[in-house]
């Protein structure tokens, strides 16, 4: 009995150091970091792997933790980084880090024909392939002139409890919120949080539970992203989105940065590239991430969205990630979170 | 106790154990070395409990016990772990591990390969040694319980019941074995309902409700 | 002797045991000394805002679960412990399957079947936390109920035949099972309390919540500590009371076994094996839906594969070790209040949110590590292991507490480490493999650390799930969660055969 309890924790140990060390090789290798999910990053890192010939390593997010689970990683890693490339599907806490000295500049050739609203001047982070913020709906419920086309007509009476809204501290909602603070001032801001608590919107884990929702029927509304609504008519529900076509819609472009002190920069540096290219921004384009290009001559398929057609919430994105703090300090007052 | 009662053997004096919400004692008595010393009593006067206190197995609350002129426990202290005080047990329920043959018990309590042959033609266990419990009879599971006990030739044997479950044709074996353990010079404590004879007699009584008493 | 309760200095000091757990411990608490030492914990002293609401939230959510699965885990326990099931090898894994599943997918299984529907509201908010806890942890309550009643000496169990009917046995059963299953729902209690998906899915608001807000996204570490400390205030009553030894002779036993005099009732097998066979049937249903081969074909498969495999070849020995350093802790560690202290320093990571020791680690431990090291599984696994051990100690109690106490007196009469390496160990091992299983099956579908410090380039099957889940990828997920609850559910049937060998046969 005890060889064999012997041989099973010997062999134990061997398996644990097998599974734990198993896997390395010589190959070039580059980590990334990133929030952009893997079913759309995936095809894309894989080519640049084909192409290059460098490994990616990769680690990504998961819904309930939306980007700050990685932003958060970055941070503590900054005494000695793990990851060479962070790509966040969402631009201010990008910015944000960037102002805490976790990147270092990068200014990438394949950025030309981005705009100057969409990147940092001086490299440390660049943005490409945008998602925008919109209202998901069931299409047979509502429609037409009953949707709302500002935000603050979710404050009417008619969609009290019928609003579903994401967690504001987690992902691209606390980035539309600080978006808000940052473009109406805290008076009116104040104000609006205050109609929606009123209004009995539904606060969800994340902007997919949002669109869930919608499509059970407990909401009219959902606040959410365009990809998620996308992914869900691809699989064949019934739902639709409204871009907010009187006030504009907050535009959050995917942000690539090169990190501080990375362990393997010039393997970053040829990612960085790869990732810039008009290429992937088309890629994202035709994928049911449905993104939109920021630069104009990339083709956008059928069904797709080009910025001429969305209208743009005038926002400066420095602004708004310098707000952000601020409009979930106050989100979480008024709200109850 | 005093220094010259050390040849008596086991030596207990005023003895409390509590076994979950059960009290026995105190106890008082005397085991010689070389001899068998017969614990009576009737149901529930607390023999099965003081046997397993003497091997340290429950706690004792207050009272002492010496063994050879060493002490092994002093009110609630040990002082000597069960390990380390040459003890063969029979407990009541056998306690056979049954994932070992009858002869691996032996070997790991620490009987000879040569004496473990020797006890078991005594104890009528010759064939069944390669054997485990599962497929032993009660009677021979209790021999075998024995043979484990005495293999390592204890100072001191304490045995519960340990005629129980045979016949009396084997129990008149088992009762010669175990007279021969104490005349190599072993103090046997044996449980039991019957007198054994030669035996010397402590017979434990209730008092007031609760179990007591032991006699020189 | 045959009931040898009480034993005297059987819970005394074992050094190595004692060693185990600082070293253990020290894993978790030097990095967070590391962590708290930066000084970096900017913030007020304050309670943070709605407080006493979100913990009593908390403990409603964790409580009703527990108290549901206490319920119905405990019932369907007697039932199969008074009725005889059919096919024994398959039915443990059958009927653990909901436990087995990683939680995100009993969510969102439970949710779309249930939402929209008059039901709506049984799945939103308090009810649906607790409904959805219930169903997913009554297995776990079950399996050690089913087990204990397994274990009734043969002749109280012939006892109880003879003189009853079925219906009464079961009665009598039930009372028997009591005090096992009211320690499992403890352990489930446990369990509850720092969960995130759950509460994340049904829309409210927990401490676990609070702490993962406050550490990573916004807010302050000073606030996510004094969640933290809420927390362990919440747990401190019942986590001597979960790592108390049960009683001897009155633990369960290995896996399977049934009893022979057990009578057959379909209606009891139908009762009792509908429930768990139900989400298996509707996944199988959805992972062989050919339309979902569209967005991921045979690379998606072949990935998933690797990973499973890969996490398999990690997570196999991880719970097996696991298991034994728990059970080595279990029998040597003593009840003294340095050892109380040791083992409810060790309960911590369980009740604390599974986040907490990985960012504990990313910042106070990796740092320090090679790094070759620091970018393998090492620092993942460290961590997981951290957030279960004390679930392995509690089992290595309950495999040592199956052991009949006439034998363990017996036993006791040997040197302590060959009492441990002979009798002990080969008598609980049915028991250490069976909760290797369990260990087994709460690793692989663990997100919560995992999300936080997985590895650069390491596909891990649960964070992945979620990914999929997200995506309304449903087929590829039933798949995957089907893989997932096949793979746990054979490891958890060859560590119970290997477990009956051992019991058997050294």
């Amino acid at each position: 009995m005890t060889t064999t309890i012997r041989v099973a924790v010997a062999l134990a140990l061997l398996g644990l150091l097998i599974g734990i060390l198993g896997g390395g090789g010589d190959r070039p290798v580059v980590v990334v970091y990133t929030s952009l999910d893997p079913v759309f990053s995936r095809s894309i890192l894989s080519r640049f792997e084909e192409e290059t010939g460098i490994e990616v390593r990769e680690v990504f997010d998961t819904e309930a933790t939306k980007t700050t689970g990685l932003v958060e990683r970055i941070r503590r890693e900054r005494s000695r980084p793990l990851c060479d490339v962070f790509w966040s599907n969402e631009p201010l806490r990008t910015i944000r880090l960037a102002e805490e000295g976790c990147f270092e500049p990068y200014l990438s050739p394949a950025a030309t024909g981005i705009d100057g609203a969409h990147r940092d001047e001086a490299g440390l982070w660049t943005g490409f392939a945008a998602r925008a913020r919109v209202i998901a709906f069931d299409p047979e419920r509502i429609s037409g002139d009953a949707l709302p086309s500002t935000l603050e007509q979710l404050l009417e009476p008619r969609f009290r409890g019928q609003v579903a809204l994401a967690d504001p501290r987690f992902g691209t909602t606390g980035s539309h919120l600080a978006a808000l603070l940052s473009q109406w001032g805290e008076e009116r801001y104040r104000a609006f949080l205050s109609g929606l608590r009123e209004n009995e919107v539904q606060i969800v884990g994340g902007n997919s539970m949002s669109r869930d929702r919608v499509l059970s029927g407990e909401c009219l509304l959902g606040l959410t992203d365009t990809d998620d609504v996308e992914v869900s008519r691809r699989a064949g529900d019934r739902i639709s989105e409204t871009l907010l076509p009187e006030e504009g819609t907050l535009i959050l472009p995917n942000t690539v940065a090169l990190v501080a002190g990375a362990p393997h920069p010039r393997e970053a540096r040829l990612l960085i590239d790869h990732l810039l290219a008009p290429e992937r921004e088309e890629l994202l384009a035709a994928s049911s991430s449905r993104q939109i290009p920021l630069r104009p001559g990339v083709p956008v398929p059928p069904g797709g969205l080009s910025l001429a057609e969305v209208r743009s919430a005038p926002v400066s994105l420095e602004d708004a990630a310098a707000a952000l703090p601020d409009a979930l300090r106050i989100a979480r007052e008024i709200l109850g979170l | 106790m005093t220094e010259g009662a050390s040849a008596a053997g086991l030596e207990v004096e005023r003895l409390r154990v509590t076994r979950g919400g059960f009290r026995a004692g105190p106890f008082t008595f005397r085991a010689e070395r070389g001899r068998v010393t017969s614990i009576t009593g009737p149901n529930g006067c607390g023999k099965s409990t003081l046997l397993g206190s003497i091997a340290g197995l429950l706690p004792a609350v207050d009272g002492g016990v010496r063994f050879a002129g060493e002490g092994w426990s002093e009110k609630e202290r040990t002082l000597v772990p069960p390990h380390q005080r040459s003890i063969g047990l029979l407990p009541q329920g056998l306690g056979l591990w049954p994932h070992l043959s009858v002869r691996e018990q032996a070997r790991l309590v620490g009987g000879g390969a040569e004496a473990i042959v020797e006890m078991a033609e005594a104890l009528d266990l010759s064939g069944l040694l390669d054997r485990r419990p599962a497929s032993l009879s009660g009677g021979e599971a209790q021999r075998a319980a024995l043979l484990r006990a005495v293999a390592p030739r204890p100072a001191l044997l304490l045995l519960d019941e340990p005629t129980g479950q045979q016949f009396p044709g084997t129990a008149a074996r088992v009762r010669e074995v175990i007279e021969g353990i104490a005349a190599t010079g072993s103090t046997v404590l044996v449980v039991t309902h019957r007198a054994w004879p030669g035996a010397s007699p402590v017979e434990l009584f209730r008092r007031g409700g609760e179990p007591s008493g032991g006699a020189d | 002797m045959s009931a040898m309760k009480g034993e005297a200095g059987s819970r005394s000091e074992d050094p190595f045991a004692s060693l185990l757990a600082v070293i253990v411990a020290g894993l978790l608490f030097i990095p967070a000394l590391i962590w708290l030492g930066r000084g970096e914990s900017a913030g007020e002293l304050a309670p943070p805002a709605g407080m006493i609401e979100v913990l009593l939230r908390t403990v409603l959510v964790a409580g009703g679960g527990a108290l549901g699965a206490w319920i119905l885990g405990g019932c369907i326990g007697v039932l199969l412990a008074a009725y005889r099931a059919p096919f024994p090898l398959i039915r443990d894994p059958l009927l653990l399957s909901p436990f087995l599943l990683p939680s995100v997918v009993v969510t969102t299984a439970v949710q779309s079947w249930l939402a929209g529907g008059p039901l709506t509201p049984l799945i939103r908010g308090v009810p649906g936390a607790v409904l959805i806890s219930t169903l997913q942890m009554a297995p776990l309550v079950m399996w050690i109920v089913t087990r204990s009643l397994r274990a009734l000496p043969e002749e109280e169990r012939l006892a109880l035949r003879s003189s009853l009917s079925p219906a009464a046995v079961a009665r009598q059963l039930g009372r028997r099972a009591l005090p096992i299953s009211a320690r499992a729902a403890v352990l489930v209690f446990l369990l509850l309390v720092p969960r995130l998906e759950v509460p994340a899915y049904t829309g409210i608001e927990t401490v676990g919540r609070r702490v993962l807000v406050a550490f990573t996204a916004d807010g302050s570490d000073l606030e996510g500590w004094i969640w933290c400390v809420a927390l362990l205030l919440l747990a401190a009553p019942l986590l001597p009371l979960a790592i108390r030894a049960i009683p001897s002779g009155r633990a369960p036993q290995a896996m399977g076994g049934t009893d022979p005099a057990a009578p057959r009732s379909l209606l009891a097998t139908a009762l009792v094996l509908l429930p768990a066979a139900l989400p298996l049937v509707g996944l199988a249903g959805l992972a062989v839906d050919a339309t979902g081969d569209g967005i991921a074909g045979g690379a998606e498969a072949r990935r998933w594969s690797i990973a499973l495999l890969r996490d398999l070849l990690r997570l196999a020995p991880l719970s097996i070790l696991l298991s034994l350093i728990g059970w080595r802790i279990a029998v040597g560690i003593g009840d003294g209040v340095r050892a109380r202290l040791l083992l409810a320093l060790l309960a911590m990571p369980l009740v604390l949110p599974g986040c907490l020791p990985a960012l504990i680690w990313i910042e106070g431990a990796l740092p320090h590590l090679p790094r070759g090291l620091a970018e393998t599984t090492l620092p993942l696994s460290t961590v997981q292991g951290l957030r279960f051990v004390a679930v392995a100690i509690l089992l290595g109690r309950i495999a040592d507490g199956s052991i009949p106490s006439a034998e363990r007196a017996a036993a006791r009469l040997l040197p302590p480490s060959v009492a441990r390496r002979r009798i002990r160990l080969p008598r609980a091992l049915p028991g250490v493999l069976a909760g290797a299983g369990l260990i087994f099956a709460l690793l692989l579908g663990e997100v919560e650390s995992a999300a936080q410090i997985a590895p650069p380039g390491r596909l891990l099957p649960a964070v992945e799930l979620h990914q999929l889940l997200h995506y309304r990828y449903d087929v590829q997920a039933a798949r995957l969660s089907l893989a997932i609850a096949l793979v746990a559910g054979a490891w958890l049937l060859l560590l119970g055969a290997l477990g009956e060998r051992g019991g058997r046969r050294p």
